[in-house]
């Protein structure tokens, strides 16, 4: 029980899951599994409190919006959400923020024993098979 | 004596057709799988259930692959209307070509397409890669129907003739989707 008192504590005293932040908006490149950026980039943004909005860059170097009107939009993850997105030994390493709908969720993380180190992303793929991970890294905050 | 010569000539005659496509069907659609795919295979899914089905080439050990994914959508109206389910369509699609680009080298993607499939709004995109070193090419469908999403997919060999991968696409893209609540 000692060994496990620290730990305990170390939860506590780390934030719950907040909401995918406003600073978190910008253009996102996914990445290859050798870590190099492919093509697909999404942007993500908030064009009011609680609405967000994720547009897809096209071959042309146009950005589509691809937000759902209503059943399928993008909505923030509680507590309670993330289980969906990532197993029990995931979560007791880090400490996510999602924005998700039925298709994938959209996730900031830091590291649970590195709160201070920069904020880290990812991607889920939910919907058919195990929810799968797909690394992504920010380009920067505007759409490029 | 007759009968028996008459029904070895006809097993002969059976046995001689050309191979033709053949219907698989279950409780959540129909597909004319194309000549020589065989299968399927299962796949657990949590949320629904997936089956590959799969054709061998001669001379190497690769497989044309049609994959048919389908899952529930929980908490869902059961009706949604005709732009949420294309864009719902374009976000399955859209997740899903992203892990495919995770999986792959030299990965390139065609712009995704909006189809309809079974009547219902679709999306497809096209990308070729490499996989574990291998030039390969795909297209990735995704439909939603009531509380069903279905991912489809159909990937090959780069080869200097696609029919069987082209076979494969015709195959998913006259799919016939079954309603259910």
């Amino acid at each position: 029980m000692r060994h496990y008192l620290p730990l305990l504590l170390g939860f506590l005293l780390l934030p719950a899951a907040q909401a995918f932040d406003v600073a978190d908006v910008g253009t996102y490149a996914v990445l290859h599994k050798d870590k190099t950026e492919s093509k697909i980039r999404f942007h993500v943004s908030q064009p009011a409190e609680g609405q967000w909005k994720l547009e897809q860059k096209k071959d042309d170097g146009s950005w589509e919006d691809i937000s759902c009107e209503k059943d399928c939009a993008l909505q923030e993850a509680v507590e309670a959400d993330l289980p969906k997105f990532f197993p029990a030994r995931t979560l007791a390493q880090i400490v996510p923020s999602c924005l998700y709908n039925d298709a994938f969720a959209f996730c900031s993380y830091r590291l649970r024993d590195k709160p201070d180190e920069e904020k880290r992303y990812l991607m889920v793929a939910l919907v058919t098979g195990t929810p799968t991970p797909i690394y992504i890294k920010r380009v920067g905050p505007t759409r490029e | 004596m007759l009968s028996r010569r008459l029904s070895t000539i006809l097993l002969s005659s059976l046995l001689s057709l050309p191979a033709m496509a053949t219907p698989f069907d279950n409780a959540d659609f129909t597909i004319e799988l194309p000549e020589g795919f065989t299968g399927p295979q299962i796949k657990n899914d949590p949320n629904g259930y997936g089956l590959v089905f799969s054709k061998g080439h001669a001379g190497d050990n690769t497989r044309t692959v049609l994959e048919i994914a389908v899952a529930a959508l929980k908490d869902k109206p059961a009706t949604l209307s005709e732009t949420d389910l294309q864009k719902l369509a374009n976000h399955m699609l859209a997740g899903r070509m992203a892990l495919v680009a995770t999986r792959r080298q030299s990965f390139i993607a065609a712009p995704p397409a909006t189809l309809r499939l079974s009547k219902l709004p679709a999306a497809r995109g096209s990308w070729s890669g490499k996989v574990q070193g291998v030039d390969a090419t795909g297209s990735i469908y995704a439909v939603v129907a009531g509380k069903r999403v279905f991912m489809l997919q159909a990937q090959d060999q780069k080869r200097p003739q696609q029919q069987d991968l082209e076979a494969a696409m015709r195959a998913i893209e006259a799919i016939q989707i079954k309603e259910r609540e």
